[in-house]
């Protein structure tokens, strides 16, 4: 069963590519360099975007600037892992890179499988020809540290890193010992979205500051941390997730804050904890205002009080949906500025 | 072939209403007529604008000649107008720009569409000629869909693909063909290198 697919009018060609998915079109835009050209110029928009994945293997998912739900998604393994590679795929300069299908998934997309002498020099000659067709680029890298070795993610991490310096957001996730853990966050250097969801295995003593210094971080497993480690962390957002602080140590936290006399870089802070907190004990000290009045539909309540430095902050006390265990979860989001 | 004497294929019988309602007549390039109603012909923007210049009344559409779509065949035509009826009084699709655009192939256009892909490729062309937008939305995903889980060498296979090889050469001889002198500087080269010479002046 034959058709002669460029004996189509354009506009029908670019009508059929158009509800073709992102694999069908990669490896179209590979058969030839007319049809590349066919397929690049069916994409008059390109706002799609890439994510990169990082775990037991390279990922890159091409997702839908449209819907974000939908994504297809382009493994390079090493060329050493046996598997039956059922055809050769001719990818930019690369020519005959062995590849084959993987079952269907839940979603109905397939996920092709691409083997590598080297997957790093496969990410550079995929990553081009995908923005090549699609004018895709990286939005986000995500990183699973399960199960990996520490020095081979460190050295992914860095990597990518060099490879991707102006990376929008960087997501780290995965269970890794504290050593390990404390080092990535030491060590991302991206200045913009950071997601650091590891989880150490077991929570050690910090001796070491770790100086943050990004547009927006979010740490989900925060229990190791003390006052110094928040103060040292330098972002527009934060959010600090299963925090262990005190109410008394909270209280210490604002009154720093509060005595702050130079205007803050810090817009937003959200600190959340498994346990109900006392506004007695974290105000205690602090000139504030009780601002229930205004406060947010779906917040217990709010204060006010006015920082060194002339801002107002605002510290509005939440609890939150837990969608993982019956546990409540509380905390307090402080905004800084009028 | 008078048209009196072409074969009427009325496309759905049973669709037609028992209350007076303007009913086309079109003829295909080998002759075929048919009987179409206004409504189905509202999925066609080229036969709808056709039908709103020309208009004609309900005598017109019986004593004037049917109207002639000559670049389409009755076989195709009549699957054109089978889908037209079928989804007469539909709202017309607006494309929202979203990619992968999200079409759904209903059971009665798979059932239209179970054709040979010669016939699907001539059915394609006359969607897109007419600006039927839905038939050809569900016809392009229906080529689409022969895309999914192939390989390169599939692909080329399966979409008649010419490799870069094959372009090239098809490149040079339409260029040669343009330019029959061409190919006589290209011989005169190929003969003066094949005698030791490495300039051609």
């Amino acid at each position: 069963m034959t058709l002669p697919f460029q004996k189509l009018p354009f506009l029908v060609m670019q009508n059929i590519l158009q509800i073709m998915g992102f694999l069908d079109l990669f490896l179209l835009s590979c058969t030839s360099a007319k049809t590349k050209r066919i397929v690049k110029n069916a994409f008059t928009t390109r706002n799609h975007i890439l994510l990169v994945g990082v775990g037991e293997a390279l990922a890159l998912k091409i997702v839908s600037g449209y819907d974000e739900n939908y994504g297809e998604q382009i493994f390079l393994c090493s060329e050493e892992i046996h598997a039956e590679k059922e055809f050769h795929v001719n990818i930019g300069t690369v020519d005959t890179v062995p590849a084959n299908y993987s079952e269907e998934q839940d979603d109905g997309t397939l996920i092709l499988f691409t083997y590598w002498s080297d997957p790093k020099i496969g990410f550079n000659v995929i990553h081009e020809a995908i923005f090549e067709v699609f004018g895709a680029t990286v939005n986000e890298v995500s990183i699973d540290v399960a199960g990996v070795p520490a020095k081979i993610h460190q050295k992914e991490i860095e990597w990518l890193e060099n490879k991707l310096p102006t990376l929008p957001s960087f997501a780290i996730s995965g269970r890794c010992s504290f050593q390990d853990y404390i080092w990535l966050l030491k060590n991302v250097r991206t200045k913009n979205v950071v997601f650091f969801s590891m989880e150490p295995t077991e929570y050690s003593e910090n001796n070491e500051i770790v100086n943050l210094e990004m547009e927006d971080v979010t740490i989900t497993h925060g229990k190791w941390m003390k006052i110094h480690d928040i103060e040292a962390i330098k972002a527009r957002n934060i959010c600090l997730k299963d925090i262990s602080l005190t109410d008394n140590e909270i209280n210490v936290f604002l009154k720093n804050l509060g005595a702050f006399k130079e205007k803050s870089n810090m817009k937003e802070l959200t600190l959340t904890f498994y346990r109900q907190a006392d506004p007695e004990i974290v105000f205690e000290g602090l000139d504030v205002i009780n601002e229930v009045q205004i406060k947010p539909v779906d917040s217990h309540n709010q204060w006010s009080f006015e920082l060194a430095n002339g801002e107002k902050c605002t510290v509005i006390y939440v609890e939150y949906d837990n969608d993982e265990s019956d546990d409540l979860i509380f905390g307090f989001e402080i905004q800084i500025g009028n | 072939m008078s048209v009196e004497n072409a074969p009427v294929v009325d496309v759905d019988e049973a669709a037609i209403p028992v209350e007076k309602k303007m009913y086309y007549r079109f003829e295909s390039n080998d002759k075929k007529e048919f009987r179409v109603s206004e409504l189905a012909i509202q999925q066609s923007e080229t036969l709808n604008r056709l039908v709103e210049a020309m208009g004609y009344t309900s005598e017109d559409v019986e004593n004037k000649p049917a109207i002639a779509i000559e670049n389409i065949d009755g076989k195709t035509l009549k699957l054109v107008f089978q889908w037209c009826e079928h989804h007469k009084g539909e709202a017309i699709p607006v494309d929202d720009g979203s990619v992968p655009k999200i079409v759904e192939i209903p059971e009665f256009d798979a059932k239209l569409m179970d054709i040979d892909n010669g016939l699907l490729f001539k059915l394609i062309w006359a969607a897109d000629y007419l600006n039927i937008v839905q038939l050809l939305n569900v016809s392009c995903k229906k080529v689409a869909n022969m895309a999914q889980g192939k390989t390169p060498a599939q692909l080329r296979r399966v979409y008649l693909l010419p490799s870069d090889e094959e372009d090239e050469a098809a490149k040079r001889a339409a260029q040669e063909a343009q330019d029959p002198r061409a190919r006589e500087v290209e011989e005169e080269f190929e003969e003066r290198k094949r005698q030791g010479g490495n300039s051609f002046f």
